[in-house]
């Protein structure tokens, strides 16, 4: 003889969807605070065209008065949210569980599941809320006990091979005329004709529960959410409350019936399952073994995290949205662009004053994450209206230009990565005195070390001398350099030249001809005072 | 001709709509504030089953899988006052960003159908004011204005960019609704 191939059930899988966890860090923020008290939720599930074997929980989970949609059916839970992460990790798991599982054992002994066998899915969720960093740590259990272990009699059939079409088609109707919690789990006989439990089983009586059926032609049914060869879960409880309550089964061989509707809500994809109890149980409460703790996906006992941040934190939101413009104009307008490339560059601003703070705002406007800007000046009441980084209580403060705009940048989108330096710019012809000798020596290590540390550096300054430190600088380090200059009536942005072994190692590509556009390769660029007539010298005493 | 709706003409048909769906055994929604109406359908399915075997508990079978939940929203777009479909799409318990988008909604990684993001875009929820992927407005006007003689302008919508755009299928059996007699 063949070995007694074991019955198996599919887990449930969670299925959180995200305004669980927005509606679980409100009710944490404005009602529950530190209460770690345990709180009735509701889960939901359907045998409706199925999909895996999922319960679901979302925002209306916390709903006192649950309602669910007319094709679901619901089960309440236990949800246990802790305060710290080490009361979630160290939480005596098995004790939670065992809990349930004497609660359920409780409800078949009084009948209560009975009467409402959708009280026979219980579930447990253990949650840590991290509503700095919007993470949600959680465990899910779906409780069952281990035994009683049954066995599989013969393979699984569909239900139109047992019964005719027109009892598949008498059964559906009444099927769909029945209260929710109990078409969980009901009983059917020869014809598919309903029996609701309350009405097949009487716990005061158990020896004589289902004493007048004949088991062949009886149908232990159950609404069935997997989509999977195998019965779902639930099922589980269903076969404790029938060993507990009816002993005429024990060591019987049984037929199950797994309620499954496709997309149409016909009955065809249901199934009958061939199972043997066995003769001896114990279901002594004091030995019984409770099991259920959902794993994670990559089958692990851990727990599961949900990070909500992408939804939930402001800055991060702000971030995203921003970038989405962009990406928008990529894909829509310029697919070859290189936004990560851009978004990269550390930017170095020369000059906090009108260029300054239109270029920084249009390195956020492209992406950029990186802006650091060097400047010596303070606000002045002229500067608000040209230059829109300022205000005008930035002038009243008299607040440096480097930290003000820096500060600035932050508020209007708070994941920038800035900061700004008070620093003066030492110019040719511009004499040091003795007094002033430490601390331009400390100035320039200063500049050398924010070059060294930026990709590219934006030359903004007032007067043409600034430029010059940071040009020879940025030629000796390889940096791109820009220079972009504003006078009355006329302006001026240029690319300093790059040196040969950088231009063509780095991008290895052939510069596309473009009829009628004069293209000067970046090694054969000079630079502002290269492309000039006049040394820089100081221009200030004319 | 473009054409645009008021609110209370889209409740109405979103309500017809509603009572349709019940009867087709379709799973729409209805989720409404202030007054403003809007559906809600949540379609959800399975990735790479692999059955695993507990050793504690060997009636216990756990499905490795991949569980994709998309929640589409079909509301009238508050400025351009035609019907839209909001939606987020999930991979377990994590949101799908717009890059992978179209592996969802496109089956090869063909470059023309990435022509999706022409219609796409992503913006608040402006009744949820949380952020959705959206079917962007701008034409809908437009080309609903070439099916005026419809019973109800929330199905043409749906069947002309639910299906080729977000995958968004409505089964036949609403066709019912529509064959005169």
């Amino acid at each position: 003889m063949s070995e007694k191939k074991v019955f198996q059930y599919v887990q449930f899988k969670s299925l959180v969807h995200h305004d669980f966890w927005h509606k679980l860090s409100d009710i944490k923020l404005d009602i529950e605070k530190l209460n770690e008290s345990d709180k009735t939720i509701f889960g939901t599930f359907t045998n409706l065209n199925a999909k895996n074997c999922l319960l679901e929980l979302d925002c209306t989970s916390f709903n006192s008065n649950f309602k669910t949609a007319k094709n679901n059916f619901y089960c309440k839970g236990t949800l246990k949210n802790l305060n710290t992460i080490e009361s979630f990790k160290n939480f005596n798991r098995n004790e939670l569980l065992k809990k349930e599982g004497e609660n359920l054992l409780r409800i078949i002994e009084n009948g209560s599941a009975c009467k409402n066998p959708s009280e026979l899915i219980s579930f447990i969720v253990l949650t840590y809320a991290d509503l700095k960093k919007y993470n949600f740590h959680y465990s899910f259990a779906f409780t069952a006990s281990i035994e009683p272990l049954i066995y599989e009699v013969s393979p699984s059939q569909n239900i139109t091979d047992e019964f005719s079409e027109n009892d598949i088609e008498n059964f559906s109707s009444s099927y769909h005329l029945l209260d929710q919690q109990q078409a969980a789990f009901f009983i059917a006989t020869k014809h598919l004709d309903i029996i609701l439990l309350q009405n097949a089983l009487d716990v005061n009586q158990r020896d004589m529960n289902l004493k007048d059926h004949n088991l062949d032609s009886t149908y232990f049914c159950f609404s069935d959410p997997s989509e999977f060869p195998y019965a779902a879960w639930i099922l589980r409880n269903f076969i404790l409350l029938l060993v507990k309550l009816c002993p005429i089964l024990h060591g019987k061989s049984i037929k199950i019936l797994s309620v499954r509707r496709d997309e149409k809500s016909s009955l065809l994809l249901s199934k009958l399952f061939f199972i043997q109890l066995p003769n001896k149980i114990d279901l002594d409460p004091i030995n019984m073994k409770w099991t259920g703790w959902e794993r994670n996906d990559q089958g692990k006992l851990l727990p599961k995290l949900a990070n909500m941040s992408n939804s939930m934190d402001p800055i991060k939101i702000a971030e995203h949205f921003s970038m989405l413009n962009l990406k928008l104009m990529k894909w829509r307008l310029l697919p070859n662009l290189n936004l990560d490339v851009i978004k990269k560059q550390k930017c170095l601003l020369f000059g906090a004053g009108t260029l300054g703070c239109a270029i920084a705002r249009s390195l956020l406007s492209w992406g950029v994450e990186n802006i650091t800007f060097i400047d010596y000046g303070n606000v002045s009441h002229s500067n608000p209206v040209r230059q829109s980084l300022f205000t005008h209580s930035d002038a009243m403060q008299n607040k440096f230009k480097a930290t003000a705009a820096s500060e600035r940048l932050i508020e209007i989108l708070p994941s920038v990565k800035t900061s700004g330096h008070v620093l003066q710019i030492p110019m040719p012809g511009h004499q040091v005195g003795e007094s002033m000798r430490d601390k331009t020596i400390e100035n320039i290590e200063n500049i050398i070390k924010l070059i060294q540390e930026h990709d590219v550096l934006f030359l903004l300054t007032d007067s043409r001398e600034s430029r010059w430190l940071p040009t020879m600088l940025g030629v000796y380090y390889e940096k791109t350099v820009i220079t972009s200059a504003l006078g009355f009536d006329s302006y001026l942005v240029m690319r300093h030249g790059a040196k040969e072994k950088e231009t063509f190692q780095m991008t290895g590509e052939k510069i596309e001809e473009i009829p009628g556009l004069k293209c000067i390769p970046g090694n054969k660029l000079g630079c502002y005072f290269c492309n000039d007539v006049t040394a820089p010298g100081n221009y200030y005493p004319y | 001709m473009s054409v645009t709706f008021t609110q209370e003409q889209f409740n109405v048909k979103a309500l017809e709509f509603l009572e349709m769906s019940e009867k087709v055994h379709d799973t729409w929604q209805k989720e409404e504030k202030e007054n403003t109406l809007f559906l809600v359908k949540n379609y959800k399915f399975t990735f790479k089953k692999e059955p695993l075997n507990d050793a504690d508990d060997i009636c216990a079978i756990q499905m490795l899988s991949e569980v994709f939940l998309i929640e589409y929203h079909v509301l009238l777009h508050p400025s351009y006052k035609v019907p839209t479909i909001y939606f987020n799409a999930y991979k377990n318990d994590k949101l799908i960003d717009l890059n992978d988008i179209k592996l969802l909604f496109c089956d090869d990684y063909d470059k023309e159908k990435y022509e999706i993001y022409n219609l796409l875009s992503q913006s608040e929820h402006p009744i949820l004011f949380r952020p959705f992927f959206m079917i962007h407005p701008c034409k809908i006007g437009e080309v609903l204005g070439k099916f005026t003689e419809t019973r109800n302008f929330i199905i043409t919508f749906l069947t002309l960019y639910g299906p080729s755009l977000v995958g968004l299928k409505l089964n036949n059996e609403y066709e019912k609704f529509f064959i005169k007699d």
